[in-house]
């Protein structure tokens, strides 16, 4: 039953146009900023963009085995990207990649 | 302590004033430039702000939404730089690019269509430049009031604004120094009548001139006057003084004379010891009142006098070929057509002649009397081939009333070192083999 409510919401994800998903997820963020089950973007950021020495070029906010991640795109200022998972909830860097590695 | 010059003085108060005029204007145009910027942001902002208008809908779920985001990006990135934010029947309709921040709209209450400017708190905390309209809805959609407003990062604005100034500074700079040396320019000109005023000095210092004139600019003027009477006043102060101790020498003369006549009796009554004593007291007595007499008669004459030395040396020999000494010598004179000397004939005469007079009295068989100019100056040398005096002597010789024998012979000399010096000149003895030479430098006159 749980099952089928998942993929029925996968379905219904699929369906909408992915823009459109992304275009709410601020929504989320914001959603889940006032419930406090994550820390502001802001607060995290500034560790995030030092550690990498990089600048910010998008964010996603995702729901990955059960818990909110931000999934941040950064470029340093050499022209590398970085694709960096951070826990939303204690800011915490999950994975980083080097989006040419 | 040294005084700042004045060139220095208004050099640095023009470079100050310079310096603050451009920076006063640099800012002046940079806040300028900023203002401008602004007016633009807020333009920018305004059709934004109605692209978003456009787009609020009602959705499939009856609340209000934006159907069409507005085509700038900025609006769709996170922290993008341009935000903007929706409030109406309670919930709130945001920007992606506001992520999880809510823009705090102040509490003013709006009145329905006009536009409001805020500087409000963006999302990192940085401050924005917002405008905000109060919109009543179309009956379709409700006919509900709402707030929006759009946003963007004010701190462009500020890097814009520092930007400029930047940009601006070397050109500033460049203005500064070209107007700093024009300064300078211009302090040169201006006080260029200070150094016709020390030309001016110079030339009365060397008798050139008698007074420092009136052709200088206003606010000199009045310097070179005073200075002008104060040389007025010396002059008459000096005149007077010259006039006392002219009238002193000559009040001496005669009792000096009587005195001499004093002697003679003496010794006519048998007192040869005394007389001679007396004399000697005498004759130096009347060799100072003869000095001063012929330094006051130099000095009273101009430094505009001219004489001819071939013109001189000639009268002179004529003179002194009819004497005892002068009649049994060989001279030999080499001088030069057109030998001018600043001095007057007379006190040039007596000069030379003080000095051909010592050289006859001494030589052997001849006299060499010889002139030539020297840059400037005029060199006269006269020889004669006596037996000369030690050089340690002559400078006793030369010594103030000093006298070379008991003849009075010093007493010629030092009448001519006087005369010479009062006219600028110089008089060197020294030893000549055999003999003694007698260097005479004397100021050349201006060719006219």
């Amino acid at each position: 039953m749980k099952h089928s409510v998942l993929l029925f919401a996968s379905a219904l994800l699929l369906a909408a146009p992915a823009g459109a998903e992304r275009d709410r997820d601020h929504d989320r963020a914001r959603a889940a900023l006032e419930r406090g089950e994550i820390r502001p973007l802001h607060v995290i950021l500034p560790g995030v963009e030092d550690r990498f020495d990089a600048r910010l070029l998008e964010v996603e906010l995702e729901r990955e085995d059960g818990r909110l991640v931000y999934e941040m795109e950064l470029i340093t200022p050499a022209g590398r990207i970085v694709e960096v998972l951070v826990d939303a909830a204690s800011g915490d860097v999950l994975e980083h990649a080097f989006e040419d590695d | 302590m040294t005084r700042l010059s004045l060139r220095l003085r208004l050099a640095l108060a023009g470079a100050v004033a310079v310096t603050l005029a451009i920076v006063v204007s640099s800012l002046g145009l940079a806040a300028l430039f900023g203002a401008h910027v602004e007016r633009r942001a807020l333009a920018e902002l305004s059709v934004q702000l109605d692209q978003v208008l456009a787009g609020v809908e009602r959705g499939t779920d009856g609340a209000l939404e934006l159907a069409t985001d507005p085509a700038d990006p900025r609006f769709r990135r996170v922290y993008g730089g341009l935000y903007w934010q929706i409030a109406a029947e309670g919930q709130v309709l945001r920007s992606r690019s506001l992520w999880d921040y809510e823009i705090p709209l102040p509490a003013d209450t709006l009145g329905d269509g006009a536009e409001h400017v805020h500087t409000l708190v963006g999302p990192v905390d940085q401050p924005l430049l917002a405008i905000e309209r109060s919109v009543t809805l179309p009956a379709r959609l409700g006919g509900g009031v709402m707030r929006a407003a759009v946003a963007m990062d004010r701190t462009a604005l500020a890097v814009a604004r520092a930007d400029f100034l930047r940009d601006l500074a070397p050109y500033s700079a460049v203005l500064a120094a070209a107007l700093i040396a024009a300064g300078w320019a211009q302090i040169a000109v201006g006080l260029r009548p200070l150094g016709a005023i020390r030309a001016r000095v110079a030339d009365i210092r060397s008798g050139r001139e008698r007074r420092l004139g009136a052709d200088f600019p206003a606010e000199v003027q009045p310097l070179a006057a005073e200075v002008d009477d104060l040389l007025a006043a010396r002059e008459q102060e000096v005149e007077r003084a010259r006039t006392r101790a002219g009238d002193l020498a000559h009040g001496l003369k005669t009792p000096l004379q009587a005195l001499m006549g004093e002697a003679g009796r003496l010794r006519a009554g048998g007192r040869g010891a005394a007389a001679d004593a007396v004399e000697e007291i005498a004759c130096a007595m009347r060799a100072h009142v003869d000095r001063e007499l012929a330094r006051t008669r130099v000095a009273m004459r101009g430094r505009q006098a001219r004489a001819d030395l071939a013109d001189a040396v000639a009268g002179l020999l004529r003179v002194i070929r009819r004497t005892e000494d002068g009649a049994r010598l060989d001279w030999r004179v080499d001088l030069p057509e057109g030998l001018i000397a600043a001095a007057d004939s007379a006190d040039l005469s007596e000069a030379l002649g003080a000095l051909i007079e010592n050289a006859a009295r001494h030589a052997r068989s001849c006299v060499e009397i010889a002139g030539r100019p020297s840059g400037q100056q005029i060199e006269i040398v006269i020889r004669d081939d006596g037996p000369g005096i030690a050089p340690d002597r002559i400078e006793a010789l030369m010594a103030r009333g000093a006298r070379a024998d008991t003849r009075g012979s010093g007493l010629g000399l030092a009448i001519a070192r006087d005369i010479v010096e009062a006219l600028d000149g110089t008089l060197d003895l020294s030893a000549a083999d055999p003999g003694l030479a007698a260097l005479l430098t004397l100021p050349g006159a201006d060719p006219s």
